[in-house]
């Protein structure tokens, strides 16, 4: 019955308790869909940073991503691949060699990373072939290259032009070669974009005289989530000498930065606490000094003062609780429309092009979003009813009952 | 035996830093089933008698004895715990908790003695339909007439089963023949139940069905009659 009267005892005052709700509600509204809004641009960077290049996992001769050098190869990859294929969640695998080099065009140069790549097998790791918006995507013939938009303007170049790549052998004597510009691809992240240019791995071997040796496998897992638990197997098949890394350690900025943002939105929460905290006690202090009387007749009937405490509180979490789940359940039904078709952000495709995020941005709930709106918000909504409690429970029955 | 005993209790209220002198050493005991009623006029500390016997109010100095348990230094908790289950109030204004319907109010001070539902649930419908106001019982206080309600609070007031029923002024509001009904059904409940009354009140119908009559005047009684 002390959950019944706390809950009559909201809508005494109905335009009072509907003021605080809608301000608990829109709190949690803007709370959550920021949230959401937030995760989800995370995510797509790390989706993007997986899909463009980094893929679920990587392997690399012992020191390669320290210090790449032609000395630092994996002397034999198609075994090395093999072994990896053979485990049951590497769903797709796919050789590179790659190296820092020069770019140049009759007009212009620029300092790029040159990624040599088996073209059909890495078309089922990243996105390239997908990120065409001129040419086509490698097709296997021999001298041709992939450059970015981007990067084509910069070198004052187009589809079908020629470009001179240069990087250092493992002699230390420059080696070059021309290609055929192929086609421009664009991607989500333009600082990506302005870096990367794609060859055939065989044109980039003959080019450094490596021979069969590559300088990274890169590979996909069946489920993503369970990289770090998956790493432990690979290392298992790898031998000596060979290194491998996830997603986790290969973008730790990245991670970081969403571990980073796991923590830091709990200051949101209290600063959406905070303001209701604020309202909860101007409005449960207004309750308590409206009803002193009744709460006098309450103790004088023997209720007890720690009832009377709880009442109030009680009061206060139920306001806090519904304005959540009314809070959370707009924010869910105004996150349907951009579900699918994601919020257009295109006036700010320039800065989100440079974050490596696509100008439209797709809402991503968690559960801990909803658990932490549905925990924090009701609890700061008691929290806020402490003081006006506390009045109440200081109050001597005679007293409170003269009082009108 | 005596329910409740007051020694030599003093009340004295602090008014703007005047001593307020409300009760001035009374002595007196409350036996069971008695109908008894505190007269004077106003302001001659029948109200403050009867909150400091009723465990609302503590005395400045003096001993105020519950079912020979003493007040003295017990805690608000216990204190609470003595009008839950010894004591049953009626007042002037009704005090019901407007929230609730009348079978909520008269259940309210079983919720807090924790009676299981159905059978809080029975006893309240009991107690309603004893005093003829089965009819009100999803009526919320508002909806009620003053006579009805002061009924509801009588039936709160005896729900729990108390020592004693302490009715400050319960006829104040009510008029001539709604208090003549309230007082019949008090003073049936008294006769054939057996439940102790204690009443403060300068109303004349009341204190004419006093079977003892304790006046006071100025923080003391002054007279104590039996009937």
């Amino acid at each position: 019955m002390l959950l019944t009267l706390a809950w009559r005892n909201l809508w005494r005052n109905p335009r009072r308790t509907l003021i605080i709700l809608v301000s608990v509600a829109v709190g949690v509204l803007a709370l959550v869909l920021s949230d959401a809004f937030s995760i989800g641009m995370m995510h797509q960077m790390l989706d993007n940073r997986i899909g463009a290049h980094v893929g679920h996992l990587q392997i690399h001769a012992d020191g390669f991503r320290d210090n790449p050098s032609l000395d630092s190869l994996i002397d034999e990859p198609d075994v090395l691949q093999r072994r990896l294929d053979s485990l049951p969640f590497v769903v797709a695998g796919s050789q590179r060699l790659l190296f820092f080099g020069l770019l140049s065009s009759p007009r212009a140069s620029a300092g790029v990373n040159l990624v040599g790549i088996e073209a059909e097998s890495e078309r089922r790791i990243t996105t390239i072939a997908r990120s065409m918006v001129e040419g086509r995507y490698l097709d296997g013939e021999e001298g041709e290259i992939l450059i970015s938009a981007e990067l084509a303007e910069k070198l004052e170049v187009g589809v079908g032009d020629k470009v001179v790549a240069m990087a250092s052998k493992s002699s230390g004597e420059m080696g070059s070669s021309a290609f055929r510009i192929g086609g421009l691809f664009r991607t989500f992240d333009s600082q990506f974009d302005k870096t990367h240019v794609y060859l055939n791995i065989g044109d980039f071997r003959t080019m450094l005289e490596t021979g069969p040796r590559s300088a990274q496998i890169v590979a996909l897992v069946d489920n993503p989530d369970s990289v770090a638990a998956y790493m432990p197997r690979v290392r298992e098949v790898m031998p000596a000498g060979v290194e491998a890394a996830s997603y986790r350690d290969l973008l730790p900025l990245l991670i970081l930065q969403m571990e980073s943002y796991a923590e830091l939105i709990w200051i949101f929460y209290l600063i959406v606490g905070l303001a209701m905290f604020f309202g909860i006690v101007n409005t449960m202090l207004m309750a308590v000094f409206e009803r002193v009387h009744e709460i006098g007749v309450f103790m004088a009937v023997g209720m007890k003062r720690g009832q009377i405490f709880r009442m109030i509180l009680a009061e206060a979490f139920t306001m806090g609780l519904i304005g959540t789940a009314v809070g959370a359940g707009i924010a869910w039904l105004a996150h349907l429309p951009f579900d699918q078709q994601g919020l257009d952000l295109a006036i700010f495709s320039d800065a989100l092009h440079s974050m490596g995020v696509g100008s439209r941005i797709y809402p991503r709930f968690s559960a801990a979003t909803f658990l932490n709106s549905f925990v924090m918000v009701p609890l700061f909504a008691a929290l806020g009813a402490v003081y006006p409690a506390v009045k109440a429970v200081r109050l001597q029955p005679v007293e409170a009952m003269r009082y009108v | 035996m005596d329910i409740i005993r007051a020694v030599d209790v003093y009340k004295i209220y602090d008014d703007n830093g005047i001593p307020v002198h409300a009760l001035n050493g009374v002595s007196m005991s409350i036996s069971q089933h008695e109908f008894t009623v505190l007269a004077g006029a106003s302001g001659s500390g029948k109200t403050t008698l009867l909150n400091t016997i009723g465990a609302l109010d503590a005395p400045t100095r003096g001993e105020v004895f519950l079912d020979d348990k003493s007040l003295a230094n017990m805690s608000a908790a216990k204190l609470a715990d003595m009008r839950l289950h010894k004591i049953g109030f009626v007042f002037q204004a009704y005090n019901l908790i407007p929230v609730l319907n009348a079978l909520e109010n008269v259940s309210f001070p079983l919720v807090l003695q924790g009676m299981p539902d159905k059978e809080r649930r029975e006893r309240s419908l009991a107690m309603l339909e004893e005093l003829g106001i089965a009819d009100l019982a999803h009526k919320r206080p508002g909806e009620m007439s003053g006579g009805q309600q002061q009924r509801v609070a009588v039936a709160r007031a005896i729900a729990g089963n108390p020592s004693v029923v302490l009715a400050d002024e319960p006829t104040a509001n009510l008029d001539s023949v709604t208090g003549k009904r309230l007082l019949d059904l008090m003073q049936d409940l008294n006769e054939k139940r057996g439940i102790t009354f204690v009443f403060a009140s300068h109303d004349q119908q009341v204190i004419e069905r006093a079977r003892r009559l304790l006046t006071m005047r100025d923080g003391n009684i002054i007279e104590d009659i039996s009937r």
